[in-house]
């Protein structure tokens, strides 16, 4: 390992030029630092005449051109990863923000890493409960998988993220790395306070790149956290992996694109969408040692699911939850568009038949419903057949049964959070489309937890 | 480059979608409204059929109501027992008319729930596709009649009312109900189900029984009073065709405007995926002969 050193030649905000002696170079994706500014550099390109252009993973605010940068060949940014980081919060460098001392980490490990082996993958398939209604039916989650929770600006893609970790990480053995892209600071530290108040602090890793900080530390800060969980995972481990928002890593990807000399690609992404966004998910993966499931929040650019960056995530994924702006404006959350959303794991031979069944056929009557729509708004109900109307009003109740009151949105909802075990999901909707239930007005399915509540509301008011 | 036609080709078939559904909701509208057309052409007809049947329909009930106290025909008794009870319903042909049909058979539905609670078993007749349609598969249906069309003939609802009527010359119904809209005015129609016989007797009406009978009181009631029920459905029928024009109508109408409402909104979205796509594209050729420019100089 040899040490190298260098002068800054160019600053344009957080890419950086550094001029070495030709026979010293550093390798692509090396760190280098700038120690009288306490920075660190992560080499992106060689330029001619042994100049390299690296990304600033910190503020470049003050620092100048002329200025020493040392470094070793073949040595990238390291973080401290094991049990030492549970109860933390980090930064992308694997620094503590949490004013509670060093981590004193026996371990380091890379942020960039190889996916594991072909050989070395795990196709298991063990269902995974989450206590959500519309999210266990339609999109059920599966050990070692890769959830996506797509939304636009504003249905609720934390408070659902949120919800999952209160329903998941509060009630599973396993530990928990949440890794905050380029969100909002104030919710880290709401989460922060909430993991202490449910007692499960020493069982979590937070690592944080939030919106405040430059587009280097919010590029990097996933690999971060994957890092971390993927030390857990090689040390047969099962770990959930939150990452909150998968899109601002994309963001941080397009500020610095340009900067770095590369021609912008459709919709103004840079060339590389495609293997930036592969690079960061084949590592979130599970391996014969242990598991990592993977719920990523995807915020989906003027609601265009056809958008480049929720385009290029959604291949990388099991499963799929929509959040629509459709079905949040009719106020039913968590607003999960129950047609969209899919999972790899509803297949009869991993969930079972009547599982299967029960989804296939909500989906169907919900899809009829959609198909009447445009019938209803011209013509008006009376014009359906006596079965079409019968669809339309057990899909409306459906629909409104998708709803429920979420622990983590308490304050918004003025409700007690509900928990339906998957049993009660599957027979709660059975009756609905058996039409069981036909005899109960649609608003009393609204925000309830099983079909027991809806049917104590029907019989509290039969009585007023 | 392969990427980005994929991309822009994704948001041409975005409007492509839309126009497709503008298209779609255009061909409705056109034949809303001329659905629309062809039952305001069609309602003078039927009104003045209404008008030609009326005053018959209304005198022989004036008549009849005259016999009421004095006549002892079977068709006058009330029968205590009520166990079972017809009812003839009748309704349009074909959809599209509002809420007529459906009005008319919520109001049926009740009644039989009400009966059916009360333990009075119930016969029906159906006038009208949609009656058989709705009844047929429900409740015990004696006799239908399917596709009259716009201007029936008394012999066309005959081979309906004989069965119930038989039925109750045996004493096998203790009432005979029947079932359709009232025409109120072009905006309004109203559901009513009224009682057919046993006659029920006029209040307004003063009995008076100055008449001479040829050969006897009994024979004439016999034809009369058939004359009677036969006019009566024969005048509902009528008038509940008058109704389905006018409700066909109304409903048309709303349905067209609402057509041409969801149109546009539609082209307004339209234009907006459009404009918006246009824009980014010119932000994309912009940028990238910007960054060409600075790579070249």
């Amino acid at each position: 390992m040899n040490k190298i050193e260098g002068h800054i030649t160019q600053i344009i905000g957080g890419v950086i030029d550094i001029a070495f002696q030709s026979d010293s170079i550093p390798n692509i994706l090396d760190a280098l630092y700038v120690e009288e500014y306490n920075l660190v550099l992560e080499v992106q390109q060689h330029l001619a005449d042994s100049h390299v252009r690296a990304l600033a993973i910190g503020s470049t605010d003050g620092l100048k051109k002329g200025v020493l940068v040392t470094g070793t060949v073949g040595k990238g940014i390291e973080v401290p990863v094991g049990k030492e980081c549970l109860g933390r919060i980090l930064n992308v460098l694997g620094e503590p923000i949490d004013e509670k001392g060093p981590i004193n980490a026996k371990q380091k490990r890379a942020i960039h890493q190889s996916p594991p082996e072909f050989s070395d993958l795990n196709p298991e398939d063990t269902p995974f409960i989450t206590g959500i209604k519309v999210i266990d039916l339609i999109a059920p989650m599966g050990k070692g998988c890769k959830v996506g929770l797509f939304g636009g600006a504003g249905v609720g893609k934390t408070v659902t993220i949120m919800e999952l970790i209160q329903n998941l990480a509060t009630e599973s053995e396993g530990l928990s790395v949440f890794a905050g892209v380029g969100e909002r600071t104030r919710e880290g530290n709401d989460f922060y306070h909430e993991m202490d108040a449910a007692n499960v602090l020493d069982k979590v890793a937070l690592v944080y790149g939030q919106m405040n900080e430059p587009p280097g530390c919010r590029l990097r800060v996933a690999s971060t956290g994957l890092s971390i969980a993927e030390n857990f995972r090689d040390d047969k481990k099962d770990v959930l992996l939150f990452i909150d928002n998968i899109y601002r890593y994309t963001l941080a990807g397009v500020e610095v694109s340009s900067l770095l000399g590369r021609m912008p690609s459709a919709v103004g992404y840079q060339p590389t969408l495609a293997e930036e966004m592969g690079t960061l998910q084949e590592r979130i993966t599970s391996t014969k040692d242990g598991s990592i499931t993977s719920i990523q929040a995807i915020y989906v650019p003027a609601d265009d699911l056809t958008d480049p960056s929720p385009a290029t995530t959604f291949a990388h994924l099991d499963s799929t939850i929509v959040l629509s702006r459709q079905v949040a404006e009719l106020g039913l959350y968590p607003a999960v568009d129950p047609l969209d959303s899919a999972s790899r794991m509803l297949d009869p031979t991993i969930i079972g038949d009547e599982h299967y069944t029960v989804a296939r056929n909500v989906q169907a009557a919900l899809q009829r419903y959609k198909e009447l729509k445009d019938i209803i708004a011209i013509l008006g109900m009376d014009e359906l057949s006596e079965e079409d109307k019968m669809t339309v009003m057990r899909a409306r109740k459906i629909q409104k049964f998708f709803s429920q009151p979420f622990f983590t949105a308490e304050v918004f909802t003025g409700q007690k959070g509900r928990y339906v075990p998957l049993e009660d999901t599957i027979q709660s909707f059975k009756g609905i489309i058996d039409g069981q239930y036909d005899h109960i007005p649609e608003q009393h399915f609204y925000m309830a937890g099983a079909i027991e509540e809806v049917i104590e509301r029907f019989e509290q008011d039969g009585k007023k | 480059m392969h990427f980005l036609t994929q991309v822009n080709g994704e948001r041409m078939s975005k409007t492509h979608k839309i126009k497709q559904v503008i298209k779609s909701t255009k061909k409705t509208a056109v034949i809303t409204k001329a659905m629309q057309v062809v039952s305001a052409s069609k309602l003078p007809n039927t009104q003045i059929r209404l008008n030609h049947a009326t005053p018959f329909a209304d005198l022989t009930s004036t008549v009849m109501s005259h016999y009421a106290k004095s006549a002892s025909h079977p068709y006058f008794k009330v029968r205590g027992k009520h166990k079972k009870e017809g009812l003839i319903v009748i309704s349009s042909d074909r959809g599209l008319c509002g809420n007529l049909n459906i009005s008319l058979f919520k109001q049926v539905a009740i009644l039989l729930q009400q009966k059916h609670k009360q333990g009075v078993g119930m016969l029906l007749s159906t006038i009208g596709t949609k009656a058989n349609q709705f009844f047929d598969s429900k409740v015990t249906v004696l006799s239908s009649k399917e596709g009259l069309g716009d201007k029936p003939n008394l012999s066309d609802i005959m081979n309906v009312i004989h069965p119930m009527i038989a039925a109750f010359d045996n004493n096998e119904l203790d009432s005979i109900h029947i079932a359709s809209n009232t025409y109120i005015s072009t905006l309004s129609q109203q559901a009513e189900i009224h009682q057919l016989l046993p006659l029920a007797e006029s209040a307004q009406t003063t009995p008076k029984s100055d008449y001479t009978y040829e050969p006897s009181l009994d024979k004439v009631l016999d034809t009369l009073l058939r004359y009677y029920v036969e006019s009566t459905c024969y005048r509902k029928v009528i008038e509940n065709i008058t109704c389905e024009q006018a409700a066909r109508m109304i409903a048309m109408k709303n349905a067209t405007d609402n057509a041409n409402e969801i149109i546009e909104d539609l082209n307004l979205t339209y234009n907006k995926a459009r404009q918006a796509s246009i824009t980014q594209e010119i932000a994309e050729i912009a940028a990238s002969a910007h960054h060409s420019d600075g790579e070249a100089s």
